[in-house]
C-alpha cells in the first residue's frame, strides 16, 4: 500500500471526501456534486465554452484577483491603523521596514487590476450576448458587483492616507453634496425643509452620512476602513457565490452558438 | 345545447298543436286561451301579451306559440317575453314577437332588458318560482297539446330542474358562513395586529439605524475665532496664517474702490480641494484640477464655475478682527456688498 492509498483510505480522508478521486465518470459528477466550492458550478460544460478565445477568462482572473485581494488585505489589516496619527506612517513602514511590505503594493496593484479585468468581463459579456434571457439576472448581479469593486477602490483609496488620498476623497465625496434629493446641493432637496426643519443640510445629507463628518477627517478614514475591510466584502463575496450559482443554473456557460 | 332541445321539443310540440288545431277548431283558440286567464291573473301587463301572439295567432309558426307561453311565464316580468323571439328566430314571427313584446314593455315598465339574451334567461328562473301560480296553464296548455306525455321534457322542464337546486345550497352556506367568519376574525385580528406591529418596529429601527450612522457631535475647529488686529494686515496681502488650521485666508485689498480687509474660505468652487496662494503670479491656484482666482477671488481659469466664498469677518470692540465661519457670502449672488462681509480699513 503506497502511502497515496494509505492516506486516501484513512478515516480523516473520507470523512472529509466521502467519494473516491474523480477517475470515471460517475466519480467526476460526484465530486463535483458533493464539495461545498465545486457544487457552485456545472458538473460538466462543453469545451467550447471554456475557449480562451470566447470568455477571455476574465471573470475567473477577476475572482482570482479578488482572492489575492482579500488575502493580501487580511495580511494588511495586521500592520494598518486608521487613525490619523498612524495611518499614514504604518503605510511608510510597510514601504520602507517591514519584510515583504510589498504585500501592500500587491494588494494596490491587484485592486487596479481588478477594476480592469472586472471591465473586460462585462465588456465580453456584453459582446458575447451573454446577458440576453435567461441570464439577465445574472448580469444585473453583474453590475452589481461592478459597482461594489468601484467601491472598494474608492474606499481603500483613502486609507493611505496622503495627500492624493485626502484630496481624491474630498473631491469624490464632494460630487455627492449634487445627490438628488438627498444631497445638500442637490435637485429635490428643498422638498425637505419642512417649516422650521431643514431636514438636508450638509451636515445631515448624503455626503455627510459617507463621510461621518463635514469634511473629510478621522471620522472618515474610520468609515472607509470598515466598509472597505469587512462590509462591502461581505457583500461581494455573497454576490459572488450567487453569480457563480446562477451560471449553472441559467444554463450553464454562454458558449459560441 | 338547451336551445337546440328545446327546439326539438318545441318542434314536436307545435306539430302535435297544429293537429290538434286542425282537428278542433277549438283547440286553436286555447293555446290562446291559457294565455288569456294567465294575464286576467297578474291583471296589469297581461292585456298586451295576448295581442302579441294574437296577430300571428293563426297558429303558424312555433316561435309564434312559444312566445305566448313565455310570455304567460313571465308575466310579471316583461324581460322575458323579449328573448323568446331571439332564440325562435323565424324571421316573420320574430319581429311581431318583438314588436308585441315591446308593447307590452312599454306598460311593463322594464323595456331595456329586451335586447339582453342572458338577462331575460335569468329573470326566467325567477319569473318562473315566483310565477308560479301563472305557470300551470302552460303546463296544462303543454299537456293538452302533448297528450300523454306529460312533460316531453318540455322545455319548462330542463329550465327549471336547475332553478330549485340552486337556491337551497347557498342558503346551506349562508348559515355556515357567519361562523367561520367570527373564528377567523377572531384569529386574524391579533395576527394582522401583530405583524402590522413588527413591520412598523422594523421600519422604525431601519430608519434610526440610518440616523445612526449620522453622528451626532463633530469635533470641527470653532467657527468663530479672533485673528488679531486690522493692522497685522499690510495692503495689497494676503495672509496664508490661518489657512491651515481654520481653512481661511485674510485678504487686504481693493474691491470695488474701496479697501477692505476679507476672509476667503480656502475651498475651491470646483470640487473643494484646497487651491495654493501663488505670490509671484498673484493668484490663487488649484492643484487639484488647475482652477485660478484673482487676489479678490474671482475666477479666471480652470473648472470653477464661480469665485470663491467669503467668510464673516468684523472688528470686534476689542479692536480686534472676528472670522465667523458659520456664514458665507457669494459674489455671484451680490452678497460682497453685505457689511459683514468685510472690514474697511
Amino acid at each position: 500500500m503506497s502511502i497515496g492509498e494509505y492516506i486516501r483510505e484513512s478515516q480523516i480522508w473520507k470523512s472529509i471526501f466521502r467519494h473516491p478521486a474523480p477517475y470515471d465518470r460517475r466519480n467526476r459528477i460526484v465530486v463535483m456534486l458533493t464539495n461545498f466550492f465545486l457544487h457552485l458550478h456545472p458538473v460538466s460544460i462543453k469545451q467550447q465554452g471554456i475557449a480562451l478565445s470566447y470568455t477571455w477568462c476574465m471573470g475567473g482572473i477577476t475572482f482570482f484577483l479578488f482572492l489575492v485581494e482579500t488575502i493580501t488585505g487580511e495580511l494588511l489589516m495586521f500592520y494598518y491603523r486608521p487613525t490619523l496619527e498612524w495611518a499614514f506612517q504604518d503605510i511608510l513602514a510597510l514601504r520602507d521596514v517591514q519584510t515583504l511590505g510589498i504585500m501592500r503594493e500587491i494588494h494596490r496593484w491587484g485592486a487596479h487590476a481588478m477594476v480592469i479585468t472586472v471591465w473586460l468581463h462585462m465588456y465580453r459579456v456584453f459582446l458575447t450576448g451573454s446577458y440576453k434571457p435567461p441570464r439577465e439576472f445574472n448580469w444585473v448581479v453583474g453590475v452589481l458587483l461592478l459597482v461594489l469593486t468601484l467601491l472598494l477602490s474608492f474606499t481603500g483609496y483613502l486609507l493611505p492616507w496622503d495627500q492624493l488620498a485626502i484630496w481624491a476623497i474630498t473631491v469624490g465625496s464632494n460630487m455627492a453634496r449634487a445627490t438628488p434629493f438627498l444631497g445638500s446641493e442637490g435637485p429635490g432637496a428643498q422638498l425637505f425643509n419642512i417649516g422650521e426643519y431643514d431636514f438636508i443640510t450638509p451636515a445631515s445629507d448624503a455626503r455627510f452620512l459617507l463621510l461621518g463628518a463635514r469634511t473629510v477627517g478621522e471620522a472618515t478614514l474610520n468609515r472607509f476602513y470598515i466598509l472597505h475591510c469587512v462590509a462591502i466584502p461581505l457583500v461581494v463575496a455573497t454576490l459572488i457565490a450567487i453569480h457563480f450559482w446562477r451560471v449553472r443554473k441559467d444554463g450553464g456557460i454562454s458558449q459560441p452558438l | 345545447m338547451a336551445e337546440e332541445k328545446k327546439k326539438l321539443t318545441t318542434a314536436e310540440i307545435l306539430a302535435q298543436a297544429r293537429a290538434q288545431a286542425q282537428g278542433k277548431t277549438s283547440e286553436s283558440p286555447s293555446a290562446e286561451t291559457p294565455a288569456a286567464p294567465a294575464e286576467s291573473a297578474p291583471a296589469t301587463p297581461e292585456t298586451p301579451a295576448p295581442a302579441a301572439p294574437a296577430p300571428p295567432s293563426a297558429p303558424k309558426s312555433t316561435s309564434d306559440i312559444l312566445a305566448a307561453a313565455r310570455a304567460q311565464a313571465g308575466g310579471k316580468p316583461s324581460a322575458p317575453a323579449p328573448q323568446k323571439p331571439t332564440a325562435g328566430g323565424a324571421a316573420k314571427s320574430t319581429s311581431d314577437i318583438l314588436a308585441a313584446a315591446r308593447a307590452q314593455a312599454g306598460k311593463g315598465a322594464a323595456a331595456p332588458a329586451a335586447g339582453d339574451s342572458p338577462a331575460p334567461a335569468k329573470a326566467k328562473p325567477k319569473a318562473a318560482v315566483a310565477a308560479s301560480g301563472e305557470l300551470p296553464p302552460v303546463q296544462e296548455m303543454i299537456k293538452a297539446v302533448t297528450g300523454d306525455k306529460p312533460p316531453v321534457a318540455a322545455p319548462a322542464g330542463p329550465q327549471r330542474m336547475p332553478i330549485p337546486q340552486k337556491p337551497p345550497v347557498p342558503k346551506a352556506k349562508a348559515e355556515e358562513v357567519p361562523r367561520r367568519n367570527v373564528l377567523l376574525a377572531l384569529v386574524a385580528t391579533p395576527l394582522a395586529l401583530a405583524w402590522t406591529l413588527l413591520a412598523a418596529t422594523t421600519g422604525w429601527f431601519l430608519l434610526y439605524t440610518a440616523r445612526f450612522m449620522m453622528p451626532n457631535y463633530l469635533i470641527e475647529p470653532p467657527s468663530k475665532f479672533k485673528i488679531g488686529p486690522p493692522s497685522d494686515y499690510g495692503f495689497g496681502t494676503v495672509s496664508t496664517k490661518w489657512t491651515s488650521q481654520f481653512g481661511v485666508w485674510i485678504v487686504h485689498t481693493e474691491y470695488n474702490g474701496k479697501k477692505e480687509i476679507y476672509a476667503l474660505a480656502s475651498v475651491c468652487t470646483h470640487l473643494g480641494c484646497t487651491p495654493n496662494w501663488l505670490e509671484g503670479e498673484q493668484k490663487f491656484k488649484c492643484p487639484c484640477h488647475g482652477s485660478g482666482f484673482y487676489i479678490n477671488g474671482i475666477n479666471f481659469e480652470g473648472p470653477a464655475p464661480r469665485p470663491l466664498e467669503r467668510v464673516g469677518l468684523r472688528l470686534g470692540v476689542d479692536g480686534l478682527l472676528e472670522v465667523d465661519k458659520s456664514v458665507k457670502f457669494q459674489e455671484e449672488l451680490g452678497q460682497w456688498n453685505d457689511d459683514t462681509s468685510f472690514v474697511v480699513v
